[in-house]
């Protein structure tokens, strides 16, 4: 199909040098995006709505300081927090 | 009660009005005609697509001229293919410069935080993480601020928003800035999607800047 710029406001044919770049540069995209992973929807709306990161990490820490078993498994990382929250006291 | 009807020819003033000026009434001793306010943004080329066959929009030397140092770009475009990059490139001579890595550009996409930036591009980008769909309520809303074309003393940049809401109600958006690396004049500006056409009643407007 042939091409057409909007210049200003008017249509015009594309030169035929024109025509084969934009067939280059759209090989070029298509190839690009094949290359490269789109984000999908599900993604997008499962970012907006995961609690922020440190929060994330506050119930990763709760949860492993209720159960005796995880505390000694994640030890180092129970107890670097732990050391934390101790000098800095409610 | 509201004013509906206004019979100038009843206004008994002395006041001369110049050529382009306005009818005004900032005191009881100022003069009734006055300068027009001379900020703002002055419409210069509406741009409307039809059919199926648009792969370019472009704005050259008719309207980018010395006249305004910045111009805006407003409207709405839909690509004809689903999931397309919104681009640009700057026009010498009328030409678009379209090679040798001549523009660097930075663009977010803030629904995804995702970044992406070239420092020798072809193209400069306005929008990418979730791309422009191409269902009649997707497409882009354009927003792009064209700086400096006609200096060839300070760099010709852009910066765009660049807009959508998918099918499903999800926004999209994209925050952009590139420009050309060459000191050089750019008296146009071309805007186009990376692969296929442009739909039907999608729109371009070109303002230029009253400084």
């Amino acid at each position: 199909m042939t091409r057409f710029k909007n210049v200003n406001g008017i249509n015009v044919q594309l030169t035929e040098a024109e025509e084969t770049q934009r067939d280059i540069d759209e090989a070029n995209a298509i190839a690009e995006q094949q290359a490269k992973p789109i984000i999908k929807e599900y993604q997008t709306n499962r970012k907006n709505e995961y609690p922020e990161i440190g929060d994330q990490l506050d119930m990763l820490w709760h949860s492993i300081n209720e159960d005796a078993a995880l505390k000694s498994k994640y030890f180092k990382f129970h107890q670097a927090i732990l050391a934390v929250k101790s000098k800095y006291p409610k | 009660m509201a004013i509906t009807t206004l019979n100038l020819r009843g206004i008994n003033r002395s006041d001369t009005a110049s050529s382009g000026q306005v009818i005004t009434a900032t005191s009881a001793t100022a003069a009734d005609f006055q300068d027009a306010s001379t900020g703002g943004l002055v419409k210069l080329v509406k741009t409307t697509i039809s059919g199926t066959s648009t792969t370019y929009v472009d704005f050259n030397s008719t309207y980018i001229t010395s006249a305004y140092n910045n111009y805006l770009i407003k409207g709405h475009m839909i690509p004809i293919t689903d999931n397309r990059y919104a681009k640009c490139q700057l026009m010498a001579s009328d030409s678009a410069v379209t090679a040798g890595g001549s523009y660097e550009y930075e663009s977010a996409h803030t629904g995804s935080s995702t970044y992406i930036a070239s420092a020798s591009a072809d193209t400069i980008v306005f929008s990418h993480g979730a791309l422009a769909g191409n269902a009649t309520t997707e497409g882009n809303s354009w927003e792009v601020w064209l700086n400096n074309p006609l200096l060839s003393t300070a760099a010709t940049t852009v910066h765009a928003q660049c807009n959508f809401i998918d099918g499903s109600g999800v926004h999209n958006g994209n925050v952009s800035s590139g420009g050309r690396k060459a000191l050089e004049v750019n008296n146009g500006i071309r805007l186009f999607y990376d692969s296929g056409n442009i739909a039907a009643d999608s729109y371009l407007t070109l303002y230029g800047i009253v400084a």
